[in-house]
């Protein structure tokens, strides 16, 4: 199967699971989506709700001995799960790249930044060193790094917080990647670091129509650069659409509960709402819909059948018995669909 | 909101308050690392005080050093008629009664060998009050007043979630009856859903034992939700101290400008001010205005003169030499 149209990367039915001393822990169930070129998706939900697995298991990078992975990954109508592991090194950091969550753990401690910035170009690119040192430079200087040169050959430790993320992203985009996952890029940074590396991020996409995947508990940076979000919750997506209409109008309650957690700024609130409950644990064993405990509007069936994501209206998928919308149909008397 | 406050009370009143730290680990590179120069603010009873900045800009030492959990190097703070720096060490244990620290991190901060029970009732035992079967039963209640229930008494804190250790945390504070708390960033390590319900349990708590909080972090609109008052602070001094509304509604340092412009918001379209560059070495402080260097706004003068911490309206402190300027020729950032 290839991708169809513009669609650079698919994934269809992704499980996750890891072996551990206390049992299988299913971190990801069923998770599909697909990305075009030059768009932004943001995946969001709260921590252990799977974000950051499964875009670890798009990539492969979790270890094959303690893990299970299954489903399909098409990377521009190659699937990355029937790759060999030397083929897959091949494909990371060149087609597909990844910006991790601390700055600070992984860049390389022993190494100067430049030769970490020319080993991809050099491996991927089969560049030569004097080659792949001046596209160093190049690309520091695109990230905002001054002054390249005397950055090239200082260690990780000489660098601030801000000036590492921006290092990583230059390492991550310097073979043009098709794909880059992002994964909380910005939570160790200032607020006014973090608006630079969204600016910057923000650049990139639109100069080299990258694809980004944004992982993210903060549902503000989600809308700062993505144009989509799926909701995720206990490794499964309960909601998946265009942004602003999502955030504007939630179908899932989970989604709604979300929403409505986060203090305003817009708006003066005596009490904020919140969800009840705690986030189910990975050995938690649920019946029916993941998030029925802590649900407000469950009804029986909630409890039996675990819901499937459906269509819900335009460019909107909801994984819900009743969305949001259906309950102002019932009392109102109107016609209820299930 | 208002009859909580009353301004005419003043409970925690600082003055110049000053806290430096010595780096270096020989003769020749030894610095002064300025974390906290010069602080001036009142706390009113009852409100909620909330101190807001970029990490390292020596927020968290500021609330640390009020309690005197760490030496001030100059500076006095007036605590319900008493100097908390020039008290003797037993007046100043009972003194601490009244005041209470909540920490940041709810993973370090309890002890992992202590049955929740002893970690809640540990300031009672301190301050030598009942046997131990009535400490536990005080601490059975204050579980309750945070939501727990009592099977956490005999449990480690590594057997509950971030959001119910912090609820622990918030429990050990109350178990003294304080009127003034600390809250160092307790909401930053929690998610968003956990995040709402620690808020809303400490404005509980706040109504009902009439506390009042210094409240630190780092997230604004945390800080919005939570504060009365609200002062930013840069490389260890405050620029801007104003109510809430005034501080969203017309700020009046380049800074605050900035802060507001920079946060993320799901549902407020804003106009974006991007600052170049890192938070300067806070061994190494640029003269005049701290904020010069990255400030968009900067004039000669700035990297000249340190403008004043002064009253540009009632109750509006701002340190800028352009305040008054940025107030009536300038619009809030954030679309109200």
């Amino acid at each position: 199967m290839t991708a169809s149209g513009e669609e650079i990367l698919q994934v269809k039915d992704l499980y996750t699971s890891f072996i551990s001393r206390h049992g299988i822990v299913q971190a990801v169930n069923g998770v599909s989506f697909s990305l075009k070129a030059g768009e932004v998706m943001a995946i969001v939900g709260e921590s252990g709700s799977g974000k950051s697995v499964s875009c670890l298991s798009v990539m492969r990078l979790h270890q094959p001995h303690t893990s299970q992975i299954s489903g399909e990954v098409y990377l521009s109508g190659e699937n990355l799960m029937q790759k060999t592991e030397r083929e897959m090194q091949r494909i990371r950091g060149n087609k597909i790249s990844m910006i991790f969550q601390e700055p600070m753990t992984s860049l390389n401690p022993v190494y100067t930044i430049g030769k970490q910035l020319m080993e991809p170009l050099r491996m991927h690119r089969k560049f030569s060193k004097q080659k792949a040192y001046e596209a160093s430079l190049e690309i520091l200087r695109q990230v905002g790094i001054y002054p390249p040169q005397q950055r090239m050959s200082e260690f990780p430790h000489q660098l601030s917080g801000g000036m590492r993320q921006r290092v990583m992203i230059a390492m991550s985009l310097c073979c043009n990647p098709e794909v880059l996952i992002a994964d909380e890029p910005t939570t160790a940074l200032d607020v006014t670091i973090q608006a630079q590396i969204m600016d910057l991020m923000r650049q990139l996409t639109e100069q080299f129509r990258t694809a980004i995947i944004l992982i993210t508990h903060d549902l503000g940076l989600a809308r700062e650069l993505a144009r989509r979000v799926m909701v995720m919750y206990n490794g499964v997506v309960v909601e998946e659409g265009e942004l602003k209409a999502m955030f504007k109008d939630p179908r899932h309650p989970y989604t709604e509960g979300l929403l409505n957690s986060i203090p305003r700024l817009d708006q003066k609130l005596q009490r904020l709402s919140i969800i009840p409950g705690n986030v189910p644990g990975p050995f938690a064993e649920l019946k029916g819909c993941r998030f029925h405990p802590r649900c407000r509007y469950r009804r029986p069936l909630c409890e039996e059948e675990e819901p499937v994501l459906t269509e819900a209206g335009k460019d909107r998928r909801v994984a819900c018995h009743y969305p949001l919308g259906y309950f102002e149909a019932d009392m109102a008397g109107g016609e209820v669909k299930q | 909101m208002s009859e909580r406050i009353n301004k005419e009370d003043i409970l925690v009143s600082v003055r110049g308050l000053k806290k430096h730290f010595q780096v270096g680990d020989n003769m020749l590179n030894r610095r002064w690392l300025k974390a906290v120069d010069g602080l001036d603010f009142d706390i009113y009873r009852g409100e909620t005080l909330g101190i807001v900045g970029e990490s390292g800009c020596g927020k968290t030492t500021a609330g640390r050093t009020l309690l005197r959990l760490e030496e001030p190097t100059a500076g006095e703070a007036i605590f319900e008629g008493e100097d908390i720096y020039s008290l003797p060490w037993r007046r100043l244990k009972k003194l601490r009664q009244k005041m209470q620290f909540i920490f940041q991190d709810p993973f370090s901060s309890l002890d992992p060998r202590l049955k929740v029970g002893d970690i809640v009732s540990e300031p009672l035992y301190i301050y030598g009050m009942g046997s131990r079967k009535e400490r536990w039963e005080k601490a059975a209640e204050l579980l309750r007043v945070v939501d727990l229930e009592d099977y956490a008494l005999n449990r480690h804190p590594h057997q509950f979630s971030g959001g119910q250790r912090q609820r622990i945390g918030i429990a050990r504070a109350l178990a003294m009856n304080p009127s003034f708390i600390v809250c160092d960033e307790p909401v930053s390590s929690l998610d968003v859903s956990i995040q709402a319900q620690v808020m809303n349990l400490l404005q509980d708590l706040q109504e009902e034992y009439r506390l009042t909080y210094l409240f630190i972090s780092h997230d604004l609109s945390v800080i919005k939700h939570i504060s009365d008052r609200i002062a930013v602070m840069y490389l260890g001094k405050l620029v801007e101290l104003a109510d809430t509304d005034t501080l969203f509604e017309h700020p009046a340092h380049p800074y605050t400008r900035v802060l507001l412009s920079a946060i993320p918001d799901p549902f407020v379209e804003k106009k974006r001010i991007i600052l170049e560059g890192d938070v300067p070495c806070p061994t190494e402080l640029p003269s005049g205005c701290t904020f010069h260097e990255r400030c968009y706004m900067a004039k000669p003068i700035c990297s000249e003169q340190t403008p004043e911490f002064c009253e540009v309206e009632t109750e509006h402190f701002a340190s800028c030499h352009f305040a008054k300027k940025i107030l009536t020729e300038y619009a809030s950032p954030i679309k109200q």
